[in-house]
């Protein structure tokens, strides 16, 4: 991701939102690319999911260091979704059966 | 050239001759490719991701949602143009619709990324001015610095409320 430098912002407590593995069985993941800003991916991960900024923050971190970050788990159909609507705002996003 | 800022509930910008001409013509030829959708191109591969590795799996997510991310990538192009014309322009746009620009300045950055084949390097590296892609390499800058400008308007807007 392009670097960009963003400001201290509140922080929010993450609400707790796990389920057990067998619950989630598909993984929606989001790929690092060399075009997209940093500040958008943490825009856009908020705006769908309805991440608190410190989380969005950390996911697109991940995504921007490690080269991917599994940004949301659930039904087949839940993951389509969620797919798309990455795809829709220009993420590079795939769908993975969970192990 | 100022970039975007926020007014109130509206986000406000700037175009001269030649950037109102530039953001047109760049809309034209987006639209152009989304609409034809060109097979083993790498901007429609990289506007149009495989969601899945097998195939099998791939075609049905396609044929599932191909076409409802065509028409939202084209609704944000024309919500873009709709505010575009000849320079200079004083482009007023309500905040609530800048989710809607947004994706199209990633699209129209990703387009010239997967036509240079843009990798992280290149992205940090300085234009070099013998390169043959300095021009389309300063216009993917000027689009990321205009996005940035829109993302922090939209959140200076969203704090004033």
């Amino acid at each position: 991701m392009e670097e960009t430098i963003t400001t201290p912002q509140r922080i929010e407590e993450d609400v707790v939102d796990e389920a057990p593995e067998a619950d989630r069985p598909w993984l929606v993941i989001v790929w690092n690319d060399p075009i997209n800003l940093m500040s958008y991916v943490t825009w856009v991960l908020q705006k769908l999911f309805g991440y608190s900024l410190p989380k969005a923050t950390r996911l697109m971190l991940q995504v921007h260091n490690e080269g991917k970050s599994v940004v949301s788990s659930g039904s087949r159909e839940k993951s389509e979704l969620d797919c798309f609507r990455l795809h829709a705002h220009g993420l590079w996003a795939t769908i993975a059966k969970s192990d | 050239m100022g970039g975007f800022t926020a007014d109130g509930a509206s986000i406000r910008c700037s175009l001269d001759v030649e950037e109102a001409a530039l953001l047109s013509r760049l809309m034209a030829e987006l639209r152009a490719v989304i609409e034809q959708e060109p097979q083993g191109d790498p901007v429609t591969d990289r506007l149009f991701p495989a969601a899945y590795e097998e195939s099998e799996d791939q075609a049905a997510y396609q044929d599932l949602v191909g076409d409802q991310l065509r028409t939202e990538k084209l609704e944000g192009i024309r919500a873009v143009e709709s505010v575009l014309g000849p320079g200079p322009l004083d482009v007023s746009v309500p905040a609530s619709e800048i989710a809607t620009w947004l994706p199209v300045f990633t699209d129209l950055r990703l387009a010239i990324g997967a036509r240079l084949e843009v990798d992280e390097s290149k992205m940090e590296s300085s234009i070099d001015p013998d390169d043959p892609d300095a021009a389309p390499m300063s216009i993917l800058h000027w689009l990321g610095w205009m996005q940035e400008s829109l993302l922090d308007a939209l959140r200076r807007s969203e704090e004033a409320i």
